[in-house]
């Protein structure tokens, strides 16, 4: 009885002189007494201040439990209610679990959280004992043995390795990006720049591994996964080798830099001799491919020769990639011509020159072809000879194969278009100009997705227009040159055409083909 | 256990070990100074919303300090209130605050009630074992169950409420408030007497608080009869 009274004292001087919400769990912590013996003392001080009917209002939040349907479902509901709300909430319940004093306080309370600001409080200050008072016990939980905590520490640190390596990868994932290759997930963003990394790591790695078909694979899919077409992936990954090239992109620059002495020396010796070496590497796999030789070379070139003999063919496969990369970068067909073709030895001798050819052309629009050598490479039988000056514009990689005879067999200066259309989009590095608003000519350099049929027309248009313009000059030297003075009159016209038609005509060709 | 740099030799302070900061150290008087006002943010908001000065409708629950509390989603209050603060802040962080004041006028201008939050800053400061400034969370998170609990012990407003803020510097803060606009479109104004004077107030104390790194009263002077 005593206690109780004492109890009584101390929630007065809580409730009325410090104006403090008393809840049944700050009272326990704060007397040191059970949960349950708590509520039964506030329930008290409540009956006994309602007796008196003192002056002092006081307001009592209660906690009501039970079953009750909500939304059509039978559910365990556990509300804190006020004193006026209470017997609504009671009525409501199909069955009552238990009815208790939440809290006591002077103040009207508008919502609930002062009361979590109570308990948050009372819990946080005895953090070590909160379920010292409590009603809620489990058998189970019991404190962890000391054997027990170290093995839980070990695991726990094998789990920490394990998720470490795994974050890098789930964070992408998470955050919706999943890289193909892990070494391509910080460039994966910023697409092309992460087609150069991507290939110029591949071309690394491949110089260091000696071409695991892992490599190709991954550059491979990097390339798919950055374009979402496997065939637009191999166009743009060559498009790219050339165009990183150009742009001498660090990784990449030290791989020609290393290569320069190396081509200085071979160039010339080798030109004829890295063909053969070629195929006989590339037999066995039966390659055709040229740029993409980058990827696929070294395996085929590990497989068959002495290391000493392979990190030369790596060298040269690399010169003459970068050669093709920085003249031309047709390799991008090369990778699609795989099955097709063995015949390297002229399509390189031709791919050269070829490349060589749009250097001298002073046209500011920088079309580059997708891939005339591989046109070569894909028709076994067809005279090499006979190169059209698509080659500039490039029969698209994506054609079917089953184009292509057509194309070559109708390959003359006249520059007929193939009877099956080929839609197909490349990016070309194309120069706009225009007039900005000071009325100064700013000439932009812009990659566009151009569709080959549509630039096909647009050279057979200039073609045209520079066969009016020139007179029967052209025709006469497409009649009596061979197939290489042809394709360099070709593109000479192409580019007088293209700078003669002026800069306007590219921008219409792009907003065609942007239709 | 502690790297102790004094800042009269001019060094920047480490503020996670133990440190010893004098007044000149920048860092403390920025860290009190977005201390403070985003406590005094959430304090306004509460104060608003249990003296009823809005409808309860605009406030929604928000969490600070580990508990809900209630602020006001209206942006044109809510940007009153930012504003208020951005400019009291540089003055906090230089300690010419004296006081801040959360007035409540009736529909005649005449104040009915003044939250009085009196703030002092400790010149020699030493962060010993409140690195994280936990204890100051738990002080600050006091301080807003004492204003929620207030109106318990204050007579409810006539309806029709307003409010403003007063700021009570020191020396000569003023003046140099006045020099430098902190914030264009928002001008401070002297308070008149009728906002800063109350007839016969009645002062309820709510909180004190005692800090490593700051000093705060948090008392109300609320007239005595409300409804003239």
């Amino acid at each position: 009885m005593e206690e109780l009274e004492l109890v009584v004292e101390n929630i007065e001087e809580l409730v009325a002189d410090e104006n403090r919400i008393v809840t049944y769990k700050m009272l326990s912590q704060f007397l040191g007494i059970h949960v349950n013996q708590a509520k039964q003392m506030l329930y008290y001080y409540v009956e006994r201040k309602q007796k008196e009917n003192s002056g002092a209002q006081l307001h009592v939040t209660y906690l009501v439990s039970g079953k009750a349907v909500e939304n059509g479902m039978l559910c365990h509901k556990v509300a804190v209610v006020r004193e006026d709300q209470l017997e609504a909430v009671k009525l409501k319940m199909l069955v009552i679990a238990s009815v208790h004093v939440y809290s006591i306080q002077k103040a009207m309370l508008k919502d609930s959280s002062p009361l979590f600001n109570t308990d948050y409080e009372a819990i946080k200050e005895n953090l070590q004992n909160s379920n010292k008072y409590s009603a809620i016990r489990c058998a189970d939980a019991v404190p962890r043995s000391a054997e027990e905590m170290a093995q839980l520490q070990k695991s726990l640190q094998q789990s920490s390795r394990c998720s470490s390596e795994t974050e890098s990868s789930s964070k992408p994932i998470v955050n919706g990006n999943v890289p193909t290759a892990p070494k391509n997930v910080p460039q994966q963003p910023k697409g092309i720049m992460g087609m150069f990394c991507a290939k110029t790591t591949a071309k690394t790695h491949d110089k260091e591994v000696k071409g695991e078909p892992v490599v190709v694979k991954d550059v491979e899919s990097a390339a798919s996964s950055g374009s979402k077409t496997t065939n637009k992936g191999n166009s743009f990954t060559n498009f790219f080798l050339k165009a990183s090239a150009k742009k001498s992109s660090p990784p990449f620059s030290q791989v020609t830099e290393e290569d320069l002495p190396a081509k200085s020396t071979l160039e010339n010796a080798e030109i004829g001799d890295t063909p053969v070496v070629l195929d006989s590497n590339v037999k066995p796999v039966s390659d055709g491919d040229r740029g993409g030789d980058g990827e696929r070379s070294p395996t085929s070139m590990a497989s068959t020769q002495k290391p000493q003999a392979n990190q030369e063919k790596i060298l040269t496969k690399k010169d003459m990639v970068n050669k093709q990369q920085q003249k031309g970068g047709q390799s991008k067909k090369t990778k699609r011509n795989v099955p097709l073709t063995s015949e390297e030895e002229e399509p390189c001798i031709k791919r050269r020159r070829r490349i060589r050819q749009p250097q001298s052309d002073s046209s500011d629009d920088e079309v580059i072809p997708d891939s005339p050598e591989a046109c070569d490479i894909r028709t076994p039988s067809p005279s090499p000879e006979e190169p059209t000056g698509e080659e500039d514009i490039s029969p698209p990689c994506f054609a079917d194969i089953e184009v292509k005879p057509p194309c070559w067999e109708n390959a003359d200066g006249s520059q007929k278009a193939v009877g099956v259309k080929r839609r197909k989009r490349r990016r070309v590095l194309k120069s706009k100009m225009f007039l900005d608003e000071e009325g100064a000519m700013v000439t932009e350099k812009v990659y566009q997705s151009e569709s080959c049929t549509d630039s096909e027309d647009e050279f057979v248009a200039k073609q045209q227009e520079s066969k009016n313009l020139l007179g029967s000059k052209p025709a006469a030297t497409k009649s009596t040159l061979g197939n290489k003075d042809q394709l360099k009159e070709q593109k000479d016209k192409k580019a007088a055409a293209s700078s003669r038609a002026g800069k306007q005509a590219s921008i219409m060709g792009f907003f065609k083909k942007a239709v | 256990m502690t790297s102790r740099r004094t800042a009269q030799q001019g060094k920047a302070a480490v503020f996670v070990n133990m440190t010893t900061l004098t007044r000149q150290d920048l860092n403390f008087g920025q860290v009190v100074a977005d201390v403070l006002c985003e406590f005094l943010e959430v304090a306004i908001h509460m104060i608003l919303y249990v003296r009823e000065v809005y409808p309860i409708g605009i406030f929604q629950k928000r969490k600070k300090y580990n508990v809900p509390v209630q602020m006001s989603c209206h942006p044109e209050l809510n940007q009153y209130i930012q504003d208020t603060l951005h400019c009291i802040k540089p003055l906090i962080e230089k300690n010419e605050v004296d006081r801040m004041v959360v007035v409540i006028l009736d529909k005649e201008h005449h104040p009915v009630e003044r939250f009085v939050f009196e703030i002092s800053q400790p010149p020699l400061l030493s962060v010993s074992s409140d690195s994280l400034l936990s204890r100051v969370e738990q002080l600050l998170r006091a301080s807003i169950l004492k204003i929620s609990v207030c109106d318990a012990i204050l007579d409810s407003n006539p309806p029709g409420c307003t409010f403003t803020v007063l700021v009570h510097t020191r020396d000569v803060a003023t003046r140099n408030m006045e020099k430098i606009q902190v914030i264009k479109d928002f001008p401070w104004i002297h308070a008149d007497e009728q906002e800063v004077n109350m007839r016969e107030p009645r002062l309820i104390p709510l909180k004190t608080m005692t800090s490593d790194i700051l000093k705060m009263q948090l008392y109300v002077e609320e007239r005595a009869q409300k409804t003239s």
